[in-house]
C-alpha cells in the first residue's frame, strides 16, 4: 500500500528539476563507468616511441659505449654479455610505430629490422604493456629470426647473434608512451 | 403549570435531543404534561431540531457527487476499490496526468520510486567498493614460448621452454620465436633495486652458419 507520496516526501525542488538531476547524474555515472571500464582493460596508445640500437659487441679495449642508456649499460655488465669487454654503437635509430602498421628499419650494419606494433594494454596498477611482432633480415634478405614479444614500457629487447667467442652483434629495442 | 419540580429550557434541549437517564427523562416528561409552558418550549425545540436536520440532509446530498473523486482516489490510493464510483476512480488518474509534461510525470514516478533507486546506487557502490577492495590479486604466470627450428623440426619436436620465474609483476613474454639460422635461446635479465627495467634477451648463436648478417 503506497500512501500519496507528497503527503511525507520533503520537496526541496520541482519534481521535474529533480528528475532531470537524476537522470542526468545517472547518465554521468553510467558514461564514466564505462569509460574507465574501458580505459582500464583496453586503453590502446596509438603511437609508442621506440629507440632501437645497433651495437658491436667485442673482447677488445674500449668498455662499453657512454652513449648508451645507463639501463642497458648494467645489463651489458651482467652474465653472458660480460664475456665481452667492448660494446660499441655503431647506429642509433628513433622512430614511432603506429599500432598495426608495420615498419622496417634498415641497419648499418646489413640486413633488415621489421617490427610491428601489435597491441597496447595498460592493467590496473601496472605499466604500459606492448605487443611487438619483429622480423630480423639478413643481408641478402633471408629471413633469420621472427618472434612475437610482449614487454613493459621501457624495457629492452635485445637480439644478440653471435658468430664466436670473439665478437657479436646485439640489436636492442625499447619502446616508450610518448 | 406545576412547579413541583422545577427543569430549566436546558434541561428541556437536553430532554428533546434524549441525552438524559431514564428518570430524569420521566421527571421532565411528568413536568412537561403539566405544564403547557414547557409543552410549547419542547414543541418548538423538535421544530427546530427537525429543520436542522432536513438541512443538513439536503446539503449532504447536495455535495455527495462533489466528493466522489475525491473518495475515489483516497481509496484507489489505498489499494482498494472504488466503492460509488469506479468509473470516475479510472478516470481520475487520466485526468490527473492530463496536461503534465513527460518530465513532470517522470519527476512523480521518480517520487515513488526514489527508495528504491536511492537503495539500488547505494547497493551497486557498496558492490563496486568490495569489488576493489577484495578482488584477487593478478596472477603472473610464467611465460612460456615456443622454440622452432625448421632445419632441425624434421628430426626433432618442437620444444617448449619455460623461462626461469621472474621476480617482476610484469614479466615479458615471448609468444613466438622462430630461429631460421642457427640455434636461439632465450633468457630474461630481471631488473634490481631501483632499476626496475627488465631485458629479455634471444641469444642467437650462428657460429656455423655463414654471414647471416
Amino acid at each position: 500500500m503506497n500512501p500519496p507520496s507528497h503527503t511525507y516526501q520533503t520537496r526541496w525542488m520541482p519534481a521535474a528539476a529533480r528528475c532531470r538531476t537524476m537522470v542526468v547524474t545517472w547518465a554521468a555515472v553510467v558514461v564514466l563507468a564505462v569509460l574507465g571500464i574501458a580505459t582500464d582493460a583496453h586503453a590502446e596508445a596509438g603511437t609508442i616511441h621506440c629507440t632501437f640500437l645497433e651495437i658491436t659487441a667485442s673482447n677488445g679495449p674500449g668498455g662499453i659505449d657512454p652513449g648508451l642508456d645507463a639501463n642497458l649499460t648494467k645489463k651489458l655488465r651482467r652474465p653472458p654479455f660480460s664475456s665481452w669487454t667492448s660494446f660499441t654503437l655503431e647506429a642509433k635509430h628513433q622512430t614511432d610505430l603506429a599500432l598495426r602498421k608495420a615498419q622496417d628499419v634498415a641497419l648499418k650494419i646489413g640486413g633488415n629490422f621489421g617490427v610491428l606494433y601489435e597491441q597496447h594494454s595498460k592493467p590496473t596498477g601496472k605499466r604500459d604493456r606492448f605487443g611487438l611482432s619483429v622480423a630480423l633480415d639478413d643481408k641478402s634478405g633471408k629471413r633469420t629470426l621472427n618472434t612475437k614479444i610482449v614487454v613493459d614500457t621501457g624495457d629492452y629487447f635485445v637480439i644478440a647473434l653471435s658468430g664466436g667467442q670473439e665478437k657479436a652483434t646485439l640489436l636492442a629495442l625499447t619502446c616508450r608512451v610518448p | 403549570m406545576s412547579k413541583s419540580q422545577p427543569f430549566d429550557d436546558i434541561d428541556l434541549m437536553t430532554y428533546a435531543d434524549g441525552e438524559l437517564d431514564d428518570s430524569t427523562a420521566r421527571a421532565i416528561a411528568a413536568y412537561v404534561a403539566d405544564s403547557d409552558d414547557a409543552r410549547v418550549k419542547l414543541a418548538g425545540l423538535d421544530e427546530i431540531h427537525e429543520s436542522v436536520r432536513t438541512h443538513l440532509e439536503l446539503a449532504a446530498d447536495d455535495a455527495e457527487p462533489r466528493f466522489e473523486d475525491l473518495w475515489a482516489a483516497v481509496e484507489a490510493g489505498l489499494g482498494a476499490e472504488a466503492v460509488t464510483s469506479a468509473p470516475a476512480a479510472k478516470a481520475l488518474p487520466q485526468r490527473q496526468l492530463a496536461g503534465k509534461g513527460i518530465w513532470q510525470r517522470l519527476g512523480d514516478w521518480l517520487d515513488q520510486h526514489t527508495g528504491y533507486l536511492m537503495t539500488g546506487a547505494v547497493a551497486a557502490g557498496a558492490a563496486a567498493a568490495l569489488m576493489l577492495l577484495f578482488r584477487p590479486p593478478e596472477v603472473i604466470e610464467k611465460p612460456t614460448i615456443v622454440y622452432t627450428n625448421p632445419s632441425t623440426a624434421r628430426t626433432r619436436p618442437a620444444a617448449t621452454l619455460q623461462l626461469p620465474v621472474l621476480a617482476a609483476p610484469s614479466a615479458p613474454e615471448i609468444e613466438l620465436l622462430e630461429v631460421n639460422e642457427g640455434s636461439g635461446s632465450v633468457f630474461v635479465i630481471p631488473g634490481e633495486g631501483e632499476d626496475d627495467i627488465s631485458t629479455t634477451v634471444i641469444f642467437v648463436d650462428i657460429s656455423d652458419v655463414e654471414g647471416p648478417l
